[in-house]
């Protein structure tokens, strides 16, 4: 039996309701579903939330995969969606510490520097990722970092590769300015 | 820097692997996540995994309410609730509870520090919203909550429980405090709670 048709099987069997097929398909993409989740949040805490949540929501909807794609890029789905949706909240979160500050002391100011600029090359990297907007750094993601085509990555956004593209141009100018 | 300097930048931007173990475990503990809330809710829900870094949210969250904390935390303690805190609390409750639908519990102000409580899994919260304060010693905690969750602070356990009046009730193991807006005390601490509809 080749390795899509046991990854079918396992999961029918998933969607069947039995745990145990999902675990092994857990097992072969937890690492990817990190590493995205990482990338798009750089925090390994938040990834580990974030993968977690990933796969109970894709076997909570696992009738929703049609097979006619691959589940790999659907799982991705999710996970760049999650991510997402997590950016937005880290947002929500950034505007509710101004305004407090503003409220209580009378002072909007914010403190962006927390990251050490003379730090390694990665850290480096990843703090210019977290200041891009979470759909041109899940563009990044996708497609520099995880070599996607722009077909692939516009399957997963959700979006056309144009789009894609355009996000890509946008990031870029920015990441060169930034990291440069 | 051109496209494929900053492109070979990117690509060799590895994240951190996780250790082994890890890895080895996860899966086990999706699968039993699964297991778990199947049955119960009739829908996927997994319990966050380890608890401390579960049920509070650091990072954003913690700076946001360190705020809170320095201001709610740090006011002196007074007869009767400050009408200015209540609606300040009342505020970060609507933030809070629109950014954490269904998990939120409780956010627990104290001096310099903060913490945000959340539930595991989705919980339908249909509760009356609740203020507390402890003071002791000049020193002032502040929690945010809903009737019914069961709070811990230090050594103090208790269920805070709203009547029907806006009367509070705070009951713990071996006692019960039970008032509306009044200072009493509560094993050493004076205690101010009110519900925020009471304050409409």
């Amino acid at each position: 039996m080749g390795e899509a048709d046991e990854e079918l099987q396992r999961i029918e069997r998933s969607r069947a309701g039995d745990p145990e097929a999902f675990g092994a398909l857990v097992e072969r993409y937890q690492h990817m579903v990190h590493v995205l989740a990482y990338r798009m949040t750089g925090s390994t805490a938040d990834a580990e939330d974030l993968a977690q949540e990933t796969f109970i929501r894709a076997y909570d909807r696992l009738g929703s995969f049609r097979g006619t794609g691959r589940f790999s890029s659907w799982l991705g789905r999710i996970t760049i969606h999650l991510c997402i949706n997590w950016a937005r909240q880290q947002q929500r979160l950034r505007q509710l510490h101004v305004t407090w500050d503003a409220e209580t002391h009378g002072d909007a100011t914010s403190n962006p520097g927390a990251f050490d600029s003379t730090g390694e090359r990665q850290e480096r990297v990843q703090w210019a990722l977290m200041r891009l907007p979470a759909k041109q750094r899940a563009a990044v993601v996708l497609t520099l970092q995880e070599g996607l085509t722009h077909a692939e990555a516009a399957r997963i956004l959700g979006c056309s590769e144009t789009t894609v593209s355009w996000r890509l141009f946008a990031a870029r100018a920015k990441l060169k300015r930034w990291l440069s | 820097m051109n496209n494929h300097e900053l492109d070979t930048l990117l690509r060799n931007s590895r994240p951190p692997d996780w250790p082994q173990a890890y890895w080895e475990t996860f899966p086990s503990q999706v699968v039993r996540g699964v297991r778990e809330s199947e049955p119960r809710t009739g829908r996927v829900r997994a319990p966050r995994r380890g608890a401390s870094a579960r049920l509070m949210v650091s990072g954003l969250a913690v700076a946001a309410c360190l705020v809170l904390a320095l201001w709610l935390g740090h006011r002196s303690p007074r007869e009767g609730l400050d009408p200015q805190l209540v609606t300040a609390s009342a505020r970060l409750l609507s933030e809070l509870t629109g950014l954490f639908p269904n998990t939120f519990r409780a956010v627990i102000s104290e001096g310099n520090q903060s913490r945000i409580l959340l539930s595991e899994g989705e919980s339908a919260r249909g509760t009356e919203p609740v203020l507390v304060r402890l003071c002791h010693n000049g020193e002032c905690l502040t929690i945010v909550t809903f009737s019914g969750e069961r709070i811990e602070v230090g050594p103090l356990r208790f269920e805070v429980l709203a009547g029907g009046k806006g009367e509070v009730l705070l009951v713990g193991e071996d006692f019960v405090w039970s008032g509306t807006d009044s200072a009493q005390l509560l094993q050493g601490q004076r205690v101010e709670a009110i519900t925020f509809s009471a304050t409409l």
